[in-house]
């Protein structure tokens, strides 16, 4: 494994990596908050409601997140509507995540004592203002180990892009492997992937003691 | 003054009260007595609005009561359901915040006025879980009594208290009973009920009020 060869082949490698980053912290931004609002949904009172999210989380949990992506990216297009790659990636990601951030949210929803409503209703607070600062609060503290898990998943599904012809980080390196017939790129993929998620393991520890100040 | 004439409540059938009666007048102290199962607990969540009433009347001050539109009471809760990731002084602050739309400084000089009157100065910036059951419970009041309520409702105040805790509730609610506030309290400590009330209403499980 000569340094030479790992500087030439490290930019394309960081290269892909960009792209890797792009889809993991887009699919963040867009899929918790669509996490949140799926999971008070899902343990809404209005039945038809909740029917047709369970539905959703079923549909996006039991199919496989490469099949959605091939038929965002593939599929739609012969129903007419095309996404540009990074979009239907971005859009098979997102809608996938929440609906397993919403199953997250939905248990932790349903954790918290009916007690804190009760009390939250003598104090006339409306339904919204008690969601916001006691209910939801509480749910973050709870579901958070579990939203850690799901977003370092998240960091390694980001691979699957490839099947789309998105350039990520496994990609680059599996082009080098190919091209220079040596397994030194893909151990160099594996040294990033691991640092990165160390580094995420460690900032999800530290928001999770940010917690600890209550129990 | 709270009146209920007549109040009565079934569950899926049953009947837990049956024509309930009664007349707290203010500044005093009514407290209802009864073995678990009697329906207490279920007298005092329709009082708060927290049950809806079957039949009979509440009626405050002359006029027919539905704590469901306006509510005039405040509640301390068995367990205080104190909200566990705020610090005691967001937990009193919250409500009068939000919903009576004080500014900030007026509901915390407020919240502090009636943690000092409870003997709690300093413990502002404390979470609930750092607190003894009898100082979470002086909380769960604070945070009733700054809704400005015209009752003020206990559920088993000293049902999760040792018995040095207990007396010093009973002197609490006999101070706030000096400062003119109306208490409506659940209990089955018959020891305690003698010692705070002006009023006792027995209530036995078939519903039927002696």
């Amino acid at each position: 494994m000569s340094l030479n060869y790992i500087g030439e082949t490290l930019p394309s490698l960081l290269n892909g990596l960009l792209m890797t980053l792009r889809i993991f912290f887009e699919t963040i931004i867009f899929s918790l908050p669509l996490g949140i609002i799926v999971g008070l949904g899902l343990t809404s009172k209005l039945k038809v409601l909740s029917k047709i999210l369970t539905f959703y989380v079923w549909v996006m949990r039991g199919t496989p997140l490469l099949l959605q992506l091939i038929f965002v990216f593939y599929g739609f297009p012969i129903l007419g509507v095309t996404f540009p790659r990074f979009g239907a990636a971005l859009l098979a990601f997102v809608l996938n995540y929440a609906a397993y951030f919403a199953e997250i949210f939905r248990g932790g929803i349903q954790a918290i004592d009916s007690d804190q409503y009760e009390a939250a209703k003598v104090l006339q607070l409306t339904h919204f203002q008690t969601l916001r600062k006691i209910i939801i609060p509480q749910v973050i503290k709870i579901v958070f180990p579990s939203i850690g898990n799901e977003v370092i998943n998240l960091f390694k599904d980001s691979s699957l892009v490839y099947v789309i012809g998105l350039g990520d980080l496994l990609r680059a390196g599996n082009v080098a492997m190919s091209r220079d017939v040596t397994l030194v790129p893909l151990i160099l993929v594996a040294i990033i992937y691991l640092a990165l998620i160390g580094i995420c393991t460690i900032i999800l520890k530290k928001i999770e003691n940010h917690f600890s100040y209550y129990r | 003054m709270l009146e209920a004439r007549n109040l009565s409540k079934s569950f899926n059938g049953k009947k837990i009260l049956d024509n309930i009666n009664f007349k707290l007048s203010d500044g005093e102290i009514l407290t209802v007595v009864g073995p678990s199962g009697a329906g207490k607990t279920t007298l005092l969540r329709i009082v708060a609005g927290l049950e809806n009433k079957d039949s009979g009347q509440l009626i405050l001050d002359g006029r027919e009561y539905d704590p469901s539109i306006e509510q005039k009471v405040g509640v301390v809760f068995q367990d205080y359901n104190l909200f566990p990731n705020l610090s005691v002084l967001e937990n009193i602050t919250l409500a009068p915040i939000m919903v009576l739309k004080q500014s900030k400084e007026e509901a915390e000089a407020n919240a502090c006025q009636l943690l000092a009157d409870l003997d709690m100065t300093g413990r502002e910036k404390q979470y609930p879980f750092q607190l003894s059951g009898g100082q979470k419970q002086r909380v769960a009041i604070a945070r009733a009594l700054a809704m400005k309520p015209e009752i003020l409702c206990y559920d088993e105040p000293t049902s999760a208290l040792d018995p040095s805790t207990r007396d010093q509730v009973t002197e609490m609610i006999l101070d706030l009973k000096n400062s003119g506030y109306t208490q409506f309290i659940i209990t089955h400590d018959m020891d305690f009920a003698k010692k705070v009330s002006d009023q006792v209403l027995k209530i036995e499980p078939i519903g039927e009020v002696k």
